[in-house]
């Protein structure tokens, strides 16, 4: 497979984004790479490079230097803070942070994914927006069919989840 | 109740039954986080304040945590602080006292509510003996019932969302004290930690680090709280103390059968200082406690009262004997009264006629 970038060299570095539900893929040869700052020996700041725009598949002028991962905006937290203290300043450091999670995660508790207790209240939220999936796509489907009494039944009970939602938000 | 009633009452965690296992205590810690406020570490003073009065007045409101103590920690004196700190409700950190930080503890002292530590909130439920199961009741409950009050930092993917990702998950950490003084003697703590540590399970002294612990008291706990449920990591834990609770029995048995003049010369020993002592230095004292208790468990010196020996390593630690003699002491005076209370204690509660060697 051939560099994205100069479209000449051997691809041997594979990077996968996602960039609004859509998976991007990103071959580029080792030249490019480190032209783009990405270090091969710490895919945290590959990942960085990605998160940042920083290098787009497109042939075209050089891309920009590696821009480090953005403090949080909730609380202004930087990496270099983190990983300095080992510890977060909020609950949105969490998915400001998130490229440096999964590998971190796995070393400390072999894990990554929570299966433990769930506080009532989040089952609720969970479940009313399930809800509202499962009825979004039922409404598409009866009005696809043109059957718009259903279309309108279920109209209905969406409005009532939306609402129960946004009680949700609010409290 | 107030702070001076701590000080001169045993802790709930040390009143252990009058059976021998090694077991002394079981605590489980739980980490929250409120969704809506910056953690403690990043969180300005007014704002640490409002999550402590807030968090404050809902815990007062809940049953499960009633008849409770309410203590801005900022407010009490740095000795009173030393009292909860020795009694293990609070941690070091909290015994600073610095502002928005406090402590919710039921006065049955079973359940301990820290605000403002690392977590916005660090809950702790303490059972005497082994007993994890029942202090997950307890702390479940208190949890269940805030959660429909609060809204809590979390995420469906990860858990309870906590101040430092090793906490994050369920948030818990469970650990059980044990008395391990035949393990230690026979010089087999060292492996053990090295075991344990290969399936995610710290142990550490009770006071002071690695195999060198004080009093020959130490913690095992869970390090893993991500991927693993609550009650997994409780039964687990559970099985492996049973586990260690047998090793040490069996190295008690090796050592009453290999060298019995070496046991009982040691608890001997104790006794003597223990009882005759006019200057007690606190980590001497630990480990002549420590050197009694093992004795007791094992037959000889049957006139000590466990349950005196168990109190006296709560209640000679510094801050306790400066609120019990109501002053502040110089170190020497500190080691002092510390003999005059073990011996005095020691002499109440033993039977009249003196110990002898081959008194089993
Ligand atoms: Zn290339
Ligand atoms: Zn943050």
């Amino acid at each position: 497979m051939k560099c994205d970038q100069c479209q000449n060299a051997e691809a041997t570095i594979h990077l996968t984004q996602v960039v609004e539900q859509e998976v991007r893929k990103l071959h580029l040869c080792p030249a490019c790479a480190k032209a783009s700052g990405l270090s091969l020996d710490d895919p945290v700041s590959a990942a960085d490079v990605l998160m940042a725009g920083g290098l787009t598949p497109a042939a075209g002028p050089a891309p920009k230097v590696a821009v480090p991962s953005r403090p949080c905006p909730s609380c202004g937290t930087t990496l270099a803070q983190f990983r300095k203290t080992g510890r977060f300043g909020c609950a949105a450091c969490y998915d400001a942070f998130r490229q440096e999670l999964p590998r971190m995660l796995r070393s400390m508790h072999r894990h990554d994914r929570h299966v433990g207790k769930v506080p009532g209240r989040e089952g609720e939220f969970v479940r009313l927006s399930a809800d509202q999936d499962r009825l979004a796509r039922e409404l598409k489907a009866a009005v696809a069919r043109e059957d718009y009494l259903e279309a309108a039944r279920i109209r209905d009970s969406l409005r009532d989840v939306e609402s129960r939602l946004t009680h949700f938000s609010a409290s | 109740m107030n702070i001076h009633d701590l000080a001169t009452r045993p802790s709930p965690s040390q009143r252990t039954r009058d059976d021998a296992s090694p077991v002394v205590s079981s605590r489980i810690r739980l980490a929250r986080n409120l969704r809506d406020h910056p953690f403690p570490g990043r969180a300005g003073e007014a704002e640490r304040t409002a999550v402590w009065e807030n968090l404050r007045d809902h815990l007062l409101d809940l049953s499960e945590c009633a008849p409770a103590l309410a203590l801005a920690l900022d407010g009490v004196r740095d000795l009173d602080r030393m009292i909860l700190f020795e009694r293990h409700l609070i941690s070091r950190e909290q015994a600073e006292g610095r502002a928005g930080s406090g402590l919710v503890l039921r006065t049955d002292e079973q359940v301990a509510l820290m605000v403002n530590e690392e977590d916005h909130l660090r809950m702790q439920a303490l059972r005497p003996g082994l007993d994890l199961a029942g202090a997950w009741q307890d702390l479940d409950a208190v949890d269940s019932a805030l959660e429909a009050r609060v809204r809590f930092a979390f995420s469906a993917r990860l858990g309870y969302l906590t101040a430092c990702p090793t906490n994050v998950g369920t948030g818990m950490r469970a650990s059980v004290m044990l008395h391990l003084p035949g393990l230690a003697l026979i010089g087999e703590v060292g492996p053990i930690i090295n075991g344990l540590g290969k399936i995610g399970l710290a142990v550490r002294g009770l006071w002071g680090e690695g195999t060198e612990a004080t009093g020959h008291l130490y913690q095992i706990s869970n390090q893993i709280t991500l991927g693993v449920r609550e009650t997994e990591v409780l039964d687990r834990l559970e099985a492996i103390v049973r586990e260690v609770v047998e090793h040490e029995i069996n190295a008690r048995q090796r050592l009453t059968d290999s060298q019995p003049s070496v046991v009982e010369d040691r608890a001997g020993r104790a006794w003597g200082i223990l009882t005759r002592a006019r200057i007690l230095p606190s980590q001497e004292a630990l480990d002549l406690l420590s050197a009694l208790r093992l004795g007791l468990d094992l037959g000889i010196l049957p006139q000590v009262s466990r349950k005196a020996v168990d109190e006296l390593m709560v209640l000679t630690q510094p801050a306790h004997l400066q609120v019990r003699f109501q002053a502040v002491l110089s170190p020497r005076e500190r080691d002092e009264r510390r003999a005059d209370l073990v011996r005095q204690r020691l002499q109440e509660t033993s039977e009249p006629s003196p110990p002898r060697k081959d008194a089993r």
